[in-house]
């Protein structure tokens, strides 16, 4: 009934759940073009939509990367596609990924790029990148969505809507975010530099301990010792409740980095310049915002907030290789 | 040319897309100036009113086919009353209908609309799809609002019906114009429809059918537009069977119908 060539070419970094909306949309299958005909409390009461909704609904999946979801195993019979071509085109590149559950973060221009291009909001993979707070096209930091979004299927039109509908929380973000574009500007230049440095990496054995060395710093910035306890840090939303937040600090400590947003993330990655000595303390006091006087501009600083920590001090030691290790940390000796 | 090859080249010929530049040189002009309405955007609603075969149908289609990304035409399938209008326009541009608990547009149509390359809705015989009188307001409603929400989109509707009419002028903005399509052109209209149509099928088709005695014929058959299309490309129809020896003389019939009748006889024979 289909084939592929009928199909809409998929976006450039588009995520699979993307598409697979898109394809939908255009092209529907001829069991949801009958369900889309009929009502709420019909859809949720009838015994012939079931097992399609078990199919089509996919709410909490991960329909971006697990390729040998049931969802995603129909949708290729159903538009005649072979799963190889799916995974060729759709796989994340081998860095690490935001879960499903914690997905946010997305770039509004590049979404209102795609509607001008091809009519949708298109959801991109390299949204879930976990080291990459910052748009891979348009170099800004990502913006994040309200976390009760993130199991929808149609996460980018889910994402267009609220955003259009709610068009204060867009312009609040953007306010904040022009209050630190100069911290951002810093942690950009650190993210392409941990970029290049991974790029570097001779084996995947490599590769993975530089990836775990930055996500334990980046773990570190994320500890609530480091956050103070200041009005400004109110924009950095935790993606938790407080039944998470009270829990012990181990599950924090390794969760956080997941949870926050790419705005959080960003500035993340600004406190790790500092680490790694790639920010100096001129370079930091000229790009802090005058009124955000609990930003760190100095290495020690954050050191001393860390106190002293074996377990820290351990990992550190433990994922440290020649490009990048504890010998090239700025101020270690305080630690 | 061989007999069989004629006739499927005339059928072609008679059946084929009624491309525009064999029109009145006021469906031209009005083509001309929708053509800028419609690629320098001044966020106009633009209402065309006619008779049945009055040439609407076929300009609107042919815009769009002239300008497949910038303009969408709605045609057939547009349902009035309560939302149905927004739900419709929602649904054509892949946008989620929105909730209109609030009454309010959503406000991803508006946005998508001022992202999208189309720049230009046209509709077709707006008034065959009322489903409530009473609710006819909120089309125009909806027209308006896009329009004066969505920098340089451009509505180009068509309707017979008075009522909506009337409605449009009720709702109307200084940037909305309304054009009536003549149905009974002049002679001069009728020998320059009659130019055009030849030269052009004879260019199309790479032929080269000629009058008889190099004049034109007499509108016979009046000076309706659609009768006058009809009857040209019956002429040029026969006299092209005649040219490759599929006719042996030329007809004279005094009904329209009675001649088109004959030619299809021939083309089915």
């Amino acid at each position: 009934m289909f084939n592929q060539s009928s199909l809409p070419e998929p976006y450039p970094d588009e995520a699979l759940s993307s598409w697979m909306y898109r394809v939908r949309e255009i092209l529907p299958e001829p069991e949801i073009r009958a369900l889309s005909g009929i009502s709420d409390h019909d859809r949720e009461t009838s015994p012939l939509v079931a097992p399609y909704l078990k199919v089509l609904g996919g709410l909490g999946a991960d329909l971006d990367f697990r390729f040998e979801r049931p969802e995603i195993l129909a949708f290729t019979q159903a538009y005649d596609l072979s799963l190889d071509w799916i995974k060729s085109v759709f796989s994340p590149a081998s860095a690490k990924t935001i879960p499903i559950s914690f997905r946010s973060d997305y770039c509004l221009q590049c979404m209102e790029e795609s509607i001008a291009e091809v009519g949708f909001p298109v959801y991109l993979k390299s949204w879930r990148l976990l080291l990459k707070p910052f748009c891979q096209k348009h170099g800004c930091v990502l913006q994040s969505t309200n976390a009760y979004l993130y199991d929808s299927i149609d996460f980018g039109m889910d994402i267009f809507e609220h955003g259009c509908a709610n068009p204060h929380e867009l312009e609040r973000e953007s306010k904040w975010l022009a209050k630190d574009s100069e911290v951002k500007n810093l942690s950009r230049m650190v993210v392409n530099r941990i970029d290049f440095l991974l790029s570097q990496a001779e084996d995947a054995v490599v590769h993975d301990k530089v990836q775990n060395f930055v996500m334990t710093l980046l773990r570190i910035t994320l500890m609530p010792k480091l956050w103070g306890n200041y009005s400004s840090i109110i924009k950095f939303t935790v993606q938790a409740g407080v039944d998470f937040e009270s829990k012990k600090e181990i599950p924090m400590f390794y969760q956080l980095p997941l949870r926050v947003t790419g705005m959080v993330r960003a500035r993340s990655f600004y406190l790790i310049g500092l680490l790694l000595g790639w920010i100096d303390e001129e370079q930091a006091g000229n790009a802090r915002p005058r009124d955000d006087f609990y930003l760190a501009t100095s290495a020690s600083t954050l050191w001393r907030l860390v106190g002293n920590s074996t377990r820290i001090r351990t990992i550190l030691q433990l994922y440290s290789t020649e490009l990048l290790g504890v010998s090239m940390l700025a101020d270690w000796e305080c630690f | 040319m061989n007999p069989s090859q004629a006739i499927k080249v005339a059928r072609e010929i008679l059946e084929g897309d009624f491309a525009l530049h064999y029109f009145s040189s006021e469906h031209l002009n009005l083509m001309q100036r929708l053509e800028e309405s419609i690629l320098s955007p001044k966020s106009e609603v633009v209402l065309l009113q006619g008779s049945p075969g009055c040439g609407i149908t076929t300009l609107l289609s042919r815009l769009q086919v002239l300008h497949p990304t910038v303009a969408k035409l709605f045609k057939g399938d547009i349902y009035i009353g309560n939302w149905d209008f927004v739900d419709h326009l929602c649904d054509a541009l892949n946008v989620r209908r929105g909730n209109y608990s609030k009454k309010n547009l959503p406000p991803h149509l508006f946005r998508v609309l001022s992202l999208i390359k189309c720049k230009a809705i046209l509709i077709d015989d707006l008034d065959i799809y009322i489903a409530n009188e009473g609710e006819l307001d909120q089309v125009f409603r909806t027209i308006r609002a896009l329009s004066s929400g969505v920098p340089g989109l451009t509505f180009v509707l068509s309707t017979r019906n008075e009522r909506l009419a009337n409605l449009y002028f009720k709702y109307a903005q200084p940037s909305w114009w309304s054009h009536g399509i003549r149905q009974r052109i002049s002679v001069e209209e009728y020998r320059a429809i009659e130019n055009r149509l030849w030269d052009g099928l004879n260019e199309n088709y790479s032929l080269n059918v000629v009058k008889a005695n190099l004049e034109s014929f007499k509108p016979s058959y009046g000076l309706d537009i659609q009768n006058v299309t009809r009857t040209h490309r019956l002429h040029f129809v026969e006299r092209f069977l005649l040219q490759q020896g599929a006719l042996e003389i030329l007809s004279d019939f005094n009904v329209l119908e009675e001649y088109e009748s004959y030619v299809q006889s021939i083309l089915s024979s």
